[in-house]
């Protein structure tokens, strides 16, 4: 379990960051394109857009790990550890509900919807390789959302087997945790 | 409009996050209703409401302020700041205060301003005999000023969704920040002087030109960002870029404490943080589509017409409403929800878009440093080792404060609206 929790941590990690570097190195690029040569990208814009859209949906599961999704725990934390846990569940089971609609609904959509080129593609590749060249379709762009939130359900149900685990050995939840060494480093003065 | 509440308030008090409890209310309200067809609007609607070129903005702002704090900016400003008002009595909670404002200018987020000034300050505070649970809520409330202050997250939003010009909101912002920062310190100083408060250190000398050097970047960060965009030297969104740019060579070059491993870190930090935001504004999206087909902003509009049609009123009203909004939900989901009902009321309100946008992000700033959902208040309360609930009591009297500065935007034209005037 840990090796896939490793495993797909490094992977995601690792093209999210590819992302945001492709994403500044494009937009400096740009600037400087325009400043100093007088000329411009003109798939530079939409291309940053599409990386966006692909680097949210995909960082979506490390942003649940890392609690960047917000939640409010304040009524989960005040009750017993045993009814905590059973809203853990139910709040897990109706994640999952909507995620896994989402994603069903998600992959239709870019089936329907997805079917033309690319525009940016076509003026970046047609440029490259001549006008022969197939331009990936718009599909590749809405598979973000299906994938970002189907890694993001299977993280959330990879905690409500967990959950059902403690809730069958007759345990609670436990209890919250503190702060993280992570928000009170720094400290001199 | 009842189903939809009533879904996202259960859903959030079983802990279920924010993002997915706006995407629960709307399908349950979609399924409920046999809207099946609109189901397939949902990822329409979600990646409709992520793609645009200005919302780029927020992960290289969030980026920059991440290099900038990476590479210990945070402390430099903390040196200078106590050089500058540290001798007075109760110095390091005026410390806070100037630090906070000073950072809010690398910062475009309130909740990056506290964990990254309350890392520092809390502990400080606390060994200095303050309570902790007053350095956490001064710290909180300190925060508001980072999305006051270029760059501002929420601001960026705001003009994205309205139209109304980054670079004008972004100067527009300055004012009423100054006023709190202004408030807060003479509140300090005022408690200080009440419960004797010590002074702070005082900075050797051979420190203190160090100090100065150290915390020119951050304060010639906004310059350039509003400068840039005000000169139409760039967009938005290239100004962000420029600023993260700017934050390596001045981490990198200038104070060499940025390694190759932490600007890596900076930016797995900036996709994850920016993944949440844009998460949210996804499902915000979502749930703001169903709420047309339900006709609810003008509902709401009506309503609050049928009350009165004096602005001042209406004003008043709006800000109740988003007030109450900004409880539960995070500013960016609320402003997304209530531009719908702003597009109805605005007209007869008589108050410049640009004013609109600073008043409507400090009052769902607010919303950050309230309970339940006040991210502000669970980072300092995390770091300073208490209760929601004693942070909450403790801040009462900032927010007091902060509410105050709202009266002002909406009271005083001038304080938002003299600045870009100025630089027309």
């Amino acid at each position: 379990m840990s090796g896939i929790r490793t495993f797909h941590g490094t992977a995601i990690r690792a093209v999210t960051v590819a992302m945001l570097v492709i994403l500044l190195a494009l937009m400096i690029v740009q600037v400087v394109l325009r400043y100093v040569f007088g000329t411009s990208l003109i798939w530079a814009e939409e291309v940053c857009r599409y990386l966006l859209i692909w680097g949210s949906f995909l960082a979506a599961i490390l942003a649940y790990e890392r609690g960047e999704i917000v939640a409010v725990t304040m009524l989960r934390d005040a009750v017993s550890r045993r009814v905590a846990l059973a809203m853990a569940i139910a709040g897990s089971l109706a994640s999952c509900a909507l995620l896994c609609t989402l994603v069903l609904y998600g992959v239709k959509y870019a089936l329907k919807t997805g079917r033309q080129p690319i525009p940016a593609l076509r003026f970046l590749l047609g440029d490259l390789f001549g006008t022969a060249m197939p331009i990936p379709s718009m599909f590749w762009v809405y598979l973000a959302l299906p994938l970002g939130l189907g890694l993001l359900a299977l993280r959330i149900g990879v905690d409500l087997v967990r959950q059902l685990g403690l809730w069958r050995s007759g345990q609670g939840l436990p209890a919250p945790q503190g702060p993280d060494a992570d928000a009170v480093r720094g400290g001199e003065l | 409009m009842i189903l939809i509440l009533a879904t996202f308030t259960f859903a959030l008090a079983l802990g279920i996050p924010v993002a997915i409890s706006l995407g629960l209310s709307s399908i349950s309200y979609l399924l409920a209703h046999g809207h099946l067809h609109l189901l397939l609007a949902m990822p329409q609607r979600m990646i409709a409401g992520i793609d645009s070129f200005v919302l780029l903005t927020i992960p290289l702002f969030i980026l920059a302020g991440n290099l900038m704090n990476a590479a210990n900016l945070t402390q430099q400003i903390v040196r200078f700041a106590q050089m500058l008002v540290g001798r007075l009595r109760g110095g390091l909670a005026v410390v806070n205060v100037i630090s906070s404002l000073l950072f809010a200018g690398v910062s475009g987020a309130a909740t990056a301003e506290a964990s990254a000034i309350g890392s520092v300050m809390v502990p400080a505070m606390v060994r200095d005999g303050y309570r902790p649970a007053y350095a956490a809520a001064l710290t909180a409330v300190g925060s508001l000023l980072g999305p006051m202050i270029p760059p501002s997250l929420s601001l960026v939003l705001y003009g994205a969704l309205t139209g109304t010009s980054i670079g004008d909101l972004f100067l527009a912002g300055i004012g009423p920040a100054f006023a709190l920062a202004g408030l807060l310190t003479l509140y300090v100083l005022w408690r200080a002087r009440a419960e004797n408060h010590p002074a702070a250190p005082l900075l050797p000398r051979h420190e203190r030109r160090a100090a100065t050097v150290g915390a020119i970047p951050a304060m010639l960060l906004p310059v350039i960002i509003v400068g840039g965009i005000r000169g139409g030297i760039f967009t938005p969104t290239e100004a962000a870029a420029v600023a993260c740019v700017y934050a390596l060579l001045i981490g990198g070059l200038l104070y060499r404490s940025l390694s190759l491993r932490e600007i890596e870190r900076s930016f797995f930090e900036t996709a994850t943080m920016s993944a949440g935001i844009m998460l949210v504004i996804a499902m915000a999206s979502v749930t703001a589509f169903v709420m047309g087909i339900e006709n609810i902003p003008q509902k709401v509009a009506a309503a609050m017409l049928s009350v009165s049609e004096t602005p001042a009123v209406l004003i008043l009203m709006l800000n109740l409403l988003l007030l109450v909004l900004g409880l539960f939900l995070e500013p960016m989901a609320a402003m997304i929800l209530i531009m719908p009902i702003l597009a109805q009321v605005t007209p007869l309100m008589g108050l410049d878009p640009v004013q609109m946008g600073i008043m409507i992000v400090l009052n769902l700033m607010i919303g950050m440093v309230t309970p339940p959902v006040g991210l502000v208040l669970f980072i300092v309360g995390a770091i300073a080792r208490v209760s929601l609930e004693e942070v909450t009591r403790a801040a009462l009297p900032l927010i007091g404060l902060a509410v105050l500065v709202l009266f002002l935007t909406v009271a005083a034209p001038p304080l938002t609206l003299f600045l870009p005037s100025l630089l027309k």
